[in-house]
């Protein structure tokens, strides 16, 4: 009986293998939006390919990885958890770079007109404060940073609520119940009923830098190598600005003007 | 040295959600029971809800419920009450997602009952209050006792819609799942395993218990 049932799927699936390669790339979930993009763009050059994408955070990432998880390629918004996974010889060191950045701001709802810099975070008018978990979750550990080095860090602390991911921060703010939150740019300009109030000095926190490596002995390293060059290229890049993110080739322009 | 605030706020509300949750199943299934109305079954089906979402959505379902934008949550907050980011806002996460744990096992206990057991007790006079609480439960007390383990465990589970709607707040709303799962992401494993092993060192006195109790 069972048998029976498992031989057709059997066949569905070495039927599908044999059609397109498969190539399993885990990413951090802020890169969503710009990857799926690419990948539309990619299977119109490459169409006996299918990219399969496992959004998550990046310690969640590198957790699976770390245990084993089918995975390709690994694109994490955290240089800690990319370190972790090269000094475990789980990714391939040649094939790791940096390539995005990110930067966080400040925001709240569209119709609060009483936050208007980081100063009014300690004033009574705003009763809780939404930021990332500060040691697991990456966009929490850039806003601790940022809170200590303004010395803010102790004065605000009980007003933190710590969030599992950027999404949750937003839902917070959009949804009145917090009044203002630390998210990327990225994740800001995605949503309508959320404005910036002030962009975050980039020398209060460590670099928000995005890394992606290939993932030791994948059975796929050829086609995921073919991947990672079409993401270097002008055209992906260009959908990773369109979606506000900055690129190294932009990061090194402002800091040499 | 191990932080253990996580696990008395957990056990306080796996506590209160289950009572709660133990006197709305009781009634909502006593209710049922006399409306055998076929259109029903659809509310049936929607008791079940809780049951079949993925707890982060009824977490935003709660957040538009009694956050601030809501009528309700207005209404809370002129009267200086804010239920988001407290300790009240686990409870409401933890009863509603035992719910119908609870009114699904005792639904089908009381369908077991004989009807005639009941009108016995109505002849001699029992109101139909006392009869739910005198007879109704003592008779099907072992069903009872499994849908109370069975939602307090839940309860002390009970993770997505609670972050979603209490917060990961130390000290005010942080349960023990909440405490895990940072704890798990931060790398900080010694401390999950603590807990872990105290949630299901309780999970194992709690079965005990209600095995006494219900021989």
């Amino acid at each position: 009986m069972i048998t029976g049932l498992t031989v057709p799927f059997l066949t569905i699936a070495i039927v599908s293998c044999a059609k397109r390669e498969v190539l399993t790339i885990s990413a951090a979930i802020s890169l969503r939006a710009p990857l799926l993009d690419i990948a539309n763009q990619f299977h119109l050059t490459y169409p006996h390919t299918q990219l399969v994408f496992n959004f998550g955070s990046s310690g969640s990432l590198r957790h699976q990885i770390e245990n084993g998880a089918p995975v390709d390629i690994y694109m994490s918004a955290a240089s800690n958890d990319m370190e972790t996974l090269l000094n475990k010889g789980l990714v391939e060191r040649d094939s790791h770079q940096s390539i995005l950045a990110n930067s966080i701001v400040l925001i709240t709802h569209n119709t609060n007109s009483t936050i208007n810099d980081f100063t009014d975070l300690s004033g009574q008018s705003i009763d809780k404060i939404a930021v990332g978990h500060f040691n697991s979750v990456p966009v929490g550990r850039y806003a601790k940073d940022t809170l200590r080095s303004m010395e803010l860090l102790e004065i605000l602390r009980p007003k933190l609520v710590f969030a599992k991911n950027a999404l949750q921060i937003i839902t917070y703010v959009e949804s009145k119940n917090i009044e203002a939150g630390f998210v990327y740019k990225t994740d800001a300009l995605k949503s309508k009923n959320i404005k910036i109030i002030a962009a975050v000095d980039p020398s209060t926190h460590r670099p928000i830098n995005y890394y992606y490596a290939i993932i030791q002995n994948s059975p796929h390293s050829e086609l995921a190598n073919t991947f990672l060059h079409f993401v270097k290229e002008d055209s992906s890049m260009k959908l990773f600005q369109d979606h506000g993110f900055l690129t190294e080739e932009a990061l090194t322009s402002q800091l040499t003007e | 040295m191990i932080d253990l605030t996580p696990l008395w706020l957990s056990l306080k509300t796996a506590s209160a959600a289950t009572a709660i949750t133990f006197v709305l199943g009781v009634l909502t299934a006593r209710w049922r029971l006399r409306y055998k109305h076929r259109g029903l079954d659809i509310l049936d089906g929607i008791l079940l809800f809780p049951l079949a979402l993925p707890p982060t959505v009824i977490g935003l379902c709660l957040l538009m419920i009694f956050g601030r934008q809501s009528p309700i949550g207005e209404a809370l907050s002129s009267i200086g009450v804010s239920i988001i980011f407290s300790w009240p806002a686990a409870v409401i996460a933890a009863t509603v997602v035992t719910f119908p744990l609870m009114y699904q096992t005792v639904r089908a206990a009381f369908l077991q009952i004989e009807p005639n057991l009941l009108d016995v007790a109505r002849i001699f006079g029992f109101s139909e209050w006392r009869i739910i609480w005198v007879v109704m439960i003592p008779l099907c007390w072992t069903s009872m006792a499994a849908a109370i383990v069975l939602s307090f465990m839940r309860a002390l589970g009970e993770f997505g819609a609670t972050l979603m709607i209490a917060g990961n707040i130390p000290g005010q709303t942080q349960t023990v799942p909440i405490a895990i799962f940072f704890a798990v992401e931060s790398g900080e494993l010694s401390q999950a395993v603590i807990l872990s092993l105290i949630i299901m060192s309780i999970s194992v006195c709690v079965v005990f218990l209600m095995s006494l109790l219900s021989r």
